[in-house]
């Protein structure tokens, strides 16, 4: 399926469409709020491009170091090539450690490897922990938002989740009550859990610490309270030195939430006394990204979600239509790299504003990677053959002054008949909206009278 | 060492890009005249409490009264002006995880402990040894995971005091 047949469902029910939208716009202009009061925050900006672009060109030494100084920590490090191996890797710890039930906290990465469907398959209990995740794992779907996992519902769906599942009240829609009651149910989990899992947001090469943010604290008591805690990461989350941990602190939640930082920032540096920490470094499909000259910068994203939050496609067609672990522009961007051929359409999924480059704390030229891409799926044969049709009759239709003028004339005429009667492709245009009043005279004619 | 490890390792090697220039940062982090009031007023928007009190003691004498025996109360090493985040590192590592799961955590932070921003705050924690497990608090627990609907509270503590001493 394409991202405009995904979408489709979602930009139905307008109601809850611009709802969508009005509440992801929130959070930007909460993000803008938050930016505007560091007077530094272009060159802040700078400074994170910068370090993640050295990064990159230095992954495999920073990566050797940090292993090193992990080991010095008595932290066990692991290397998975690709999502299987991560699990298999991740199920070997369990399963040594005869664990049943873990906890995680947030992660994309073990979300790309489907590790928890990989551990339930084994017969493990693998509950998630962040609120937003907990509420898309008890519907069975995957997050909408890498942010905000369940941005996608409204607060009587959630309700009724909480209902069917953990016996809540039927008419319990409060957000503080709702909220108390999954802190009540998890909190049960968290105590009972032999393993936490949770996802690495730095990786820092010179001393061996992993940094997690969270808002919920979820990630420390899964940490803190059971004897194993293992950390899984892409090898992009590395950064060179300690020092650097302020400038994306200082980007990470201003970009996603609006918020200064977030409520947690905590620093792993040592398994706790008795305690096992693992670290599992997965590439799965990032070493061969980092040789793609126009898309390498993608790997420096810290996974904010501003682009999301900002992108008008994203905003009115949910993160559902995109189909990929990440979706909105950088997800667009990230998802062809894996795989064209399914996620061809995603490219096209954004209007080309740049709002997201904007708005991206590592500055990723996502626009133009977006516009590289179109360019680069069409050269492998993939993409909307309607399209690429379309576009070779339009641009031979610009170029002709003559073709030009006929096809305005034509265009006047049919679109001052019935909509029912225009090609098919021309309607899609027309679905929830119609054009203004079709002018009499072209700006030409009009141009050329005025003149007189 | 791994398969997968050798492979990675060649092929970022093969593949990264070549001739990025040192890595030099200016310090361009904001400054505050008066740190303890930006804190403050940040700490407040954060969703927690701000006490300003004159000795360690009289702080504990308050946690005493005003959180019973559920409360946490730690100390913090430093504190950040720009966005009220404190620094709490966990020395004796006795029980990571018991803050996390009082209803109310106290934190006691000396005035003089309190910096502009967290370029500062890094390259202070940086110089000495780290812990095994250091966290940066900035307020009670949150989410807003439910319809974009802030709420207090989340997995952590649901109040959050900070007494400035």
């Amino acid at each position: 399926m394409k991202h405009p047949e995904a979408a489709a469902g979602f930009v139905a029910d307008s109601a809850k469409s611009s709802w969508h939208d009005q509440a992801l716009w929130g959070v930007r202009t909460k993000r803008d709020a938050a930016v505007s009061a560091i007077p530094e925050w272009e060159e802040l900006r700078e400074q994170g491009a910068r370090i993640k672009a050295w990064s990159l060109a230095h992954l495999d030494d920073l990566l050797v170091q940090f292993e090193a100084q992990c080991q010095q920590n008595g932290i066990v490090v692991h290397w998975a090539a690709d999502g299987p191996e991560h699990n298999r890797i991740v199920h070997g710890i369990l399963a040594k450690h005869r664990v049943k039930k873990l906890v995680k906290s947030k992660s994309m990465l073990t979300e790309e490897c489907g590790l928890n469907e990989h551990l339930e398959a084994q017969g493990m209990e693998v509950i998630d922990t962040d609120l937003g995740e907990r509420i898309v794992q008890l519907r069975h779907e995957p997050p909408s938002h890498i942010v905000l996992p369940a941005i996608h519902l409204q607060k009587e769906e959630i309700a009724e989740t909480f209902h069917k599942t953990m016996g809540t009240p039927a008419d319990m829609t409060d957000e503080t009550e709702l909220t108390r009651a999954a802190r009540k149910d998890l909190r049960e989990r968290f105590l009972q859990a032999e393993a936490g899992v949770t996802g690495v947001n730095f990786a820092v090469a010179d001393k061996g610490i992993v940094v997690v943010c969270t808002n919920e604290g979820n990630a420390d008591l899964g940490a803190g309270l059971p004897r194993l805690h293992i950390a899984c990461m892409g090898i992009e989350k590395i950064i060179p030195k300690f020092d650097h941990l302020s400038v994306f602190t200082r980007l990470l939640a201003r970009s996603a939430t609006g918020q200064p930082i977030t409520v947690y920032t905590s620093h792993f540096h040592k398994p706790k006394p008795g305690g096992e920490m693992h670290v599992v470094i997965v590439d799965n499909g990032r070493s061969a990204l980092l040789g793609r000259k126009d898309f390498r910068r993608s790997l420096g994203c810290i996974r904010c979600g501003a682009c999301m939050n900002t992108c008008p496609i994203y905003r009115r067609s949910g993160g559902h239509s995109y189909m990929a672990t990440v979706p909105g522009p950088i997800g667009s961007t990230l998802a062809p790299s894996k795989d064209p051929k399914t996620h061809d359409s995603l490219p096209f999924a954004s209007t080309l504003c740049g709002s997201c480059t904007d708005v991206c704390p590592v500055k990723i030229d996502l626009h133009q990677q977006l516009l590289a891409w179109r360019g680069e799926l069409v050269k492998m044969g993939y993409g909307d053959r309607k399209k690429i049709r379309s576009m070779k009759l339009a641009g031979k239709v610009l170029s002709s002054p003559t073709l030009y003028k006929l096809a305005g004339i034509g265009a006047r005429i049919a679109l001052r008949g019935p909509r029912f009667v225009l090609p098919s492709e021309a309607k899609k245009w027309l679905t929830n909206r119609d054009l203004p009043p079709v002018p009499a005279e072209s700006f030409r004619a009009r141009y050329r009278r005025h003149q007189k | 060492m791994t398969e997968a490890r050798t492979s990675i390792l060649a092929a970022l090697r093969e593949n990264r890009p070549k001739g990025e220039a040192d890595l030099v940062l200016e310090d361009i982090a904001i400054q505050y005249e008066d740190p303890f009031v930006s804190f403050s007023a940040m700490m407040k928007k954060n969703g927690g409490l701000v006490v300003a009190m004159d000795s360690a003691d009289s702080a504990v004498a308050d946690f005493a009264n005003r959180c019973g025996p559920d409360g946490v109360l730690l100390e913090g090493e430093l504190a950040v002006a720009e966005n009220a985040a404190i620094w709490i590192p966990f020395r004796d590592e006795a029980e990571r995880a018991r803050p996390f799961l009082a209803e109310t955590l106290a934190v006691i932070v000396r005035r003089a402990d309190i910096v502009s921003n967290m370029a500062q705050a890094y390259a202070r924690i940086g110089t000495g040894e780290l812990p095994g497990y250091g966290v940066f608090m900035a307020g009670p627990s949150k989410t807003a995971d439910i319809a974009q609907c802030l709420v207090i509270g989340a997995h952590g503590p649901i109040e959050f005091v900070t007494y400035l001493v």
